[in-house]
């Protein structure tokens, strides 16, 4: 008799499930909303934020939870930081987070970025260069976090100063030849800081230094540069296309590889050359107050602790750019960076003002040519 | 087990056709075949009693209650198809099974009943076949088994062994008779096949064009077919149409295609009528006769045991039934000259003309 | 629906309800904000702009070009899936949807390092040419969309056409080569409209997938391509929501006219469904040898585009670029809380349930597809494909700004993940049940009718069981796209909701290429073994078994 098969009760087969599911979402959202959970401090900040190194975010915000007792949320948010404004604005009828770490010297011209902020100005940021504070924004929506300088880098595996002398003193000329050009690859700046900065220092050479129409050297380059969507697209060609040579990234590249190979780094710096002197472009990357942030008070605080030395000296090893407290002592890998004081900021030559009025006909300019 | 009335049942469909109204009694423990061509609605009717067309018109009484309202779920109905329509994803077991085990039959009910009926149809060893690896005729019995598990009131066939070879249809029509017989179970049988039909009912149901033509026990179809449809359908017979020249008592003289026919019958002189002659009641015959027809041999086909013999009349053909080996061998050495056919006049039936 | 209950419409209506308020009011609300309120530029400008034109006009192109490729090349991968009989064929059913859940910047780097310059299909070049110069570079401009478009799509019509042929009965086959229809003939009139439905299925979703995309179009487009996809991140990350919701408007309208041309192409074809049946399979052993060497051959073909990718994945998980050197620190970085085991928790919980939600919704959705009501069917047709045919970023925006903040969720928005996720989901489940659906003899459930079984037994003990093939399909690839899925995950997620696609995302953005490389490799394990499960599961389903 047993080797007849049976049936079962539709009704106790759906129940059973729908009893086991239920289970599991109460269990889901008891562990989640956690009653018992102390005070939290809720920072937004962009993926890769103090990411990219050994330590973790206990050892950079533990002492300010101990101190205040209270737990502090690192919640890499968006991707970008457009996106986390974009997500501030959405959630500013109930704002979550307290601060927001991110918004850079561009993103600060916006009329969003400002909508979701509310200005501060921190005690502790005496202890910041000015000039590096007012080229983020003199009214204190947000104040440095870090710096750097956007430059192109190169693999010296592939190329150098004597295969390529012109590396040395890199012009916009040089790169407009199409066997450079094809070599080059750099970000959309509609989607990537390090893209848009890349354009701004092409608009600022052309039209502050050289004196000509920025729009040609792209109608020039358009068929042969590798344009990649974002930072990590564009180092993933770099590293992994064996015609790509060059990639716009960061002037503290080779202090990162010199730090993890720990020999000499195998990439090198090229930023551009004008007549005796080299420039770059610096992004400063901020962080504000939420506009009607749950804890204003604590988040000033917080704001205070990220300026002193106790999380500044932390940055160069795990973000990989310049503390903007420059009272901090850096590793000795950064010997090999690309430093401020070693360029002309191309910031002073373009001043936010001119930015802000033109940033959005610049870049559907530069759609136009590329995809024209 | 059940006594089934449908009365003036009819439905329309959206693209114009429509179906009755059909008046028919299934009586109680009865096997009727309801016979037609395709196209002839039998299908929707019998879906119609099973609940998965809805009439228009009409009602439709199981014992007297009204049962239209009921969902076919409950009309207590088993039911085959020509598709056998087995459930692929089911054991031979479960398929049989699955009408008891839904209306929460015993365990134990269930494999004992399962087991009898299997025993009955001669499939147990079927058992815990896959449906897909046991042959056609084996998956009607499977069929079968399932309409018939639940020990419903009333049996629904659909052409269920019209996909099946000649001879195991006419095993299957027997087996399928007896076990009515043996159950006692009303069944409604859809066919198009007259043999089939006169076979295995008691009695049959013309269907012609959504209404039906005819009912009666298959020999009064065949005898005394009402009309020229069933005529036609039911004997295979042969037709004649003509004016009547004569009446005398009891028989009449009819004059059709050039030639007098004696009938008999009563018909008004001059009135015109249609009458058939069954097959094999036409005699054919060889060599000068005076009145007799004479008719040219089209063709002959053997049927076992005896012969059918197609002869050209004028611009009909007529067909003969014979078991006489002598008259086809002479039919097939004359090469066709001087062959005559003749029936008696009382093997003709009068028909209902239109 | 002649014995529709109460229940029956209740259950019928829920699933539309649910869509209706998670999917289409977040939608339109956030389309409403963004043309009336703004900022940014009016509906009028974006629809008369000639940079919108160009885009929509190269859009179709390359989605129609990459379509019919992946049809092309997928139509023997069914045929061979449902025909053949091998020992491994589970694992390779398995294995075959694989290319759907990778993050499209890890199959960019596949397809550089197979198809690039100086790459394996070069480097074969170059070795026939003797040159040592790069020969074909198809990992780049449209050539490279258009393969990498394939590359992911190719499992979709693999599966969904094959879940069809299964279906097909064998008897129809014979019977037309008993009439002496030739092995073309029987494939064009017997064959060709049997699988028609899922075919078209398959190609609307395929094409719909490569209409929407993005990072491909501009990471192997090297920027000089763009979709409107493209211009809708770069509206919405310029803060233009006027053009975001302009263009996010062109989409849904393409859609609809996409997904009532379907429906009324399916409605055209009115064949009664056959007999409920199995395709005859032959063993591998038993092919003969012309067909064993095409076999061979596409699976080579097969294996450069689909399979070079994956293992550029595992190379990915060992290999670090930064110091060049073999090193298994990925794989540790896995097993810390942080790094690999929340978000491995997090994937599974939230694709376990979006797959389970979109099968559940995805039947009556099916059978609203099936519906006789014209108005029905295509509102249910353009719902459902409103996920995969409207920018994530409008969805994701929307379910946060209309739904996430107002109920409070934001904070821990995984019910909205497991929404968004199930959303994507339900466009396959549905349309694969519906495909299934439609092979179903409706004779035997008349036959379940007769024999006494109530609505939910039916379902159960009959409906179901004959689903099970596209249920089978569509949660595979539910499954697929939620555990795969980024856009809205990465927008809606909080730092505890991370999962496995975010973390490759992420430590892409930092360096950590062998920790990307490790989590890569663990999510196509975890699929690949989750495939198993439901194929598992399906099947006895189909046993009746439940």
């Amino acid at each position: 008799m047993t080797e007849y098969p049976s049936r079962r009760d539709p009704k106790k087969v759906i129940t059973a499930a729908a009893v086991v599911v239920v289970i599991i979402i109460a269990a889901a959202a008891a562990i989640m909303f956690n009653p018992f959970q102390q005070r939290t401090l809720t920072v937004y900040t962009y993926g890769s934020f103090m990411d990219w190194g050994d330590n973790n975010d206990t050892d950079f915000f533990g002492p300010f939870e101990e101190k205040y007792g209270v737990d502090v949320v690192i919640d890499r948010r968006a991707d970008d930081a457009n996106t986390l404004v974009a997500i501030l604005e959405a959630e500013s009828a109930n704002p979550i987070a307290d601060v927001v770490i991110g918004i850079d010297n561009i993103l600060i011209l916006e009329e969003a970025a400002k909508s979701v902020l509310a200005p501060y100005t921190p005690i502790n940021l005496s202890l910041i260069d000015d000039s590096i504070v007012s080229a983020l924004d003199p009214e204190h929506y947000v104040v440095p976090f870090d710096f750097g300088l956007v430059t192109i880098i190169y693999s010296m595996a592939d190329m150098n100063t004597t295969t390529h002398p012109e590396l040395a003193n890199l012009t916009f000329a040089d790169l407009a030849r199409p066997a450079m050009a094809r070599a080059l690859v750099t970000e959309d700046p509609y989607l990537s800081s390090p893209g848009l900065a890349f354009l701004l220092t092409e608009i600022a050479v052309h039209e502050k230094l050289l004196g000509t129409d920025w729009t040609d050297w792209w109608s020039d380059v358009k068929n042969d540069i590798d344009i990649q969507p974002g930072w990590s697209e564009a180092w993933a060609r770099w590293y992994t296309d064996p015609t790509k040579h060059m990639m716009v990234s960061y002037g503290t590249d080779p202090a990162y590889s010199a730090y993890y190979t720990q020999t000499e780094p195998d990439v090198g710096t090229a930023p551009i050359y004008y007549n005796g002197e080299h420039y770059a472009w610096m992004q400063v990357e901020g962080m504000g107050l939420v506009k009607n942030g749950p804890n204003p008070e604590l988040a000033k605080l917080f704001i205070e602790y990220c300026l002193s030395p106790a999380v500044q000296m932390y940055v160069a090893l795990n973000q990989w750019m310049f503390p903007a407290n420059m009272n901090v002592e850096l590793d000795s890998a950064f010997d090999y960076a690309l430093k401020p004081d070693e360029v002309i900021l191309l910031n002073e030559l373009l001043n936010q003002t001119e930015i802000a009025e033109n940033l959005a006909s610049w870049k559907s300019e530069w759609n136009d040519i590329i995809r024209g | 087990m059940v006594r089934v009335v449908l009365s003036g049942l009819a439905r329309e469909f959206a693209d114009g056709t429509h179906i009755g109204p059909i008046d028919l009694t299934l009586e109680d423990g009865e096997l009727l075949a309801l016979l037609g061509p395709s196209g002839s609605g039998k299908t929707t009717t019998l879906r119609m009693v099973a609940g998965f067309i809805t009439p228009n018109h009409g009602t439709l009484t199981f014992d007297g209650a009204n049962i239209l309202d009921v969902p076919p779920r409950d009309r207590g109905i088993g039911m085959v198809l020509q598709s056998v329509a087995l459930f692929p994803h089911m054991s031979v077991y479960q398929n049989i099974a699955f009408g008891l085990e839904v209306s929460g039959w015993s365990r134990e009910k269930t494999i004992n009943r399962v087991e009898a009926l299997s025993d009955l149809l001669g499939i147990r060893n079927l058992l815990f076949r896959r449906t897909r690896e046991i042959s056609g005729g084996e998956a009607q019995r499977v069929a079968l088994a399932r309409a018939l598990a639940k020990e419903p009131q009333l049996l629904l066939l659909d052409e269920p062994l019209s996909s099946l070879d000649p001879q195991l249809r006419e095993t299957l029509q027997f087996e399928i008779r007896k076990i009515q017989k043996e159950l006692g179970v009303t069944t409604l049988y859809v066919t198009h096949s007259q043999s089939e039909a006169f076979a295995i009912s008691d009695r049959v149901a013309v269907l012609d064009n959504g209404v039906v033509s005819q009912v009666g026990a298959p020999e009064e179809l065949y005898n005394r077919p009402k009309n020229e449809f069933v005529a036609r359908f039911v004997g295979g017979g042969n037709i004649f149409a003509g004016e009547v020249v004569k009446s005398t008592e009891g028989e009449i003289l009819i004059h059709a295609n050039g030639w007098r026919f004696q009938v008999s019958g009563t018909s008004q002189s001059g009135s015109d009528v249609v009458f058939s002659v069954k097959p094999e009641d036409i005699r054919i015959g060889l060599g000068e006769r005076p009145n007799a027809l004479a008719v040219e041999v089209v063709s002959i086909i053997p049927l076992g045991g005896m012969h059918k013999i197609i002869l050209q009349f004028g611009d009909r053909k007529v067909t003969s039934i014979t078991q006489d080996e002598d008259l086809v061998r002479m039919l097939k050495e004359n090469e066709s000259s001087g062959v005559w056919f003749t029936f008696e006049p009382s093997s003709a039936s009068l028909l209902k003309t239109d | 629906m002649r014995n529709g209950s109460t229940a029956t419409y209740v259950i019928m209506a829920l699933p539309l309800l649910l869509l209706m308020g998670f999917l289409v009011y977040p939608v339109l609300g956030v389309l409403i904000l963004g043309l009336v309120v703004g900022p940014g530029s009016s509906f009028q400008e974006v629809m008369s702009s000639q940079v919108t034109h160009a885009t929509l006009w190269f859009t179709f192109l390359q989605a129609a070009a990459s379509t019919i490729l992946a049809v092309v090349l997928g139509l023997p991968g069914a045929f061979l899936l449902a025909r053949l009989e091998f020992k491994g064929k589970q694992a390779v059913r398995a294995a075959v949807i694989l290319p759907f859940i990778l993050p499209p910047i890890v199959v960019v780097v596949g397809f550089l390092r197979m198809f690039g310059s100086y790459g394996f299909v070069d480097s074969v070049a170059m070795a026939l040419t003797g040159s040592t110069e790069s020969v074909v570079n198809f990992a780049a401009g449209v050539p490279g969309i258009v393969l990498a478009h394939a590359f992911y799509n190719i499992p979709l019509v693999i599966l969904l056409v094959s879940a069809a042929l299964e279906r097909l009965d064998p008897d129809i086959e014979d019977t037309a080569e008993l009439l002496g229809a030739s092995s073309i003939q029987s494939l064009r009139r017997i064959v060709l409209p049997h699988i028609m439905p899922s075919l078209l299925s398959a190609a609307i979703l395929t094409f719909l997938f490569c209409f929407m995309s993005f990072p491909i179009v501009l990471a192997l487009g090297q920027g000089r391509y763009m979709t409107l996809e493209v211009l809708i991140y770069y509206a919405f990350s310029s803060f233009d929501f006027g053009m975001t919701s302009s263009i996010a408007v062109i989409q849904i309208l393409i859609l609809m006219a996409l997904a009532i041309a379907y429906t009324a192409a399916i409605r055209s074809d009115k064949r009664d469904a056959g007999q409920t049946s199995f395709i005859k399979t032959i063993p591998i052993t038993e092919l003969s040898a012309p067909g064993l060497l095409t076999g061979i051959l596409y699976a080579l073909l097969i294996g450069v585009i689909v399979v070079g990718p994956m293992i550029a994945v595992i190379d990915s998980a060992v290999f670090d670029p930064v110091t060049g050197q073999y090193t298994l620190k990925g794989f540790l970085h896995l097993l810390e809380v942080e790094g690999g085991l929340l978000p491995l928790t997090n994937s599974l919980f939230y694709a376990t349930l979006a797959t389970l939600f979109s099968v559940v919704m995805g039947i009556p959705l099916a059978y609203s597809l099936r519906s006789r009501s014209g108005l029905l069917s295509n509102s249910t047709s353009v719902m459902i494909l409103l996920p995969l045919g409207v920018s994530s970023i409008t969805i994701a925006y929307g379910l946060l700004r209309l739904i996430a903040v107002p109920t409070g969720w934001a904070a821990n928005p995984w019910p909205l993940i497991i929404i968004a996720q199930t959303l994507i989901g339900v466009p396959f489940t549905a349309r694969a049940i519906e495909n299934s659906l439609r092979g179903i003899d409706p004779s035997l459930l008349e036959q379940a009718d007769s024999l006494g079984a109530n609505r939910l037994q039916k379902l159960f003990f009959v409906e179901l069981p004959l689903l099970a093939p596209g249920i089978l399909v569509g949660a595979a690839f539910a499954f697929a796209m939620a555990i795969g899925e980024m856009s809205a995950t990465l927008f809606l997620k909080r730092e505890q909701n991370v999962t496995l696609a975010v973390a490759i995302y992420e430590n892409l953005g930092v360096r950590k290429f062998v920790e990307a490389g490790a989590a890569s490799l663990l999510l196509l394990v975890v699929c690949f073994i989750a495939f198993l499960v439901i194929q598992r599961a399906s099947e006895s389903a189909f046993k009746g078994a439940i």
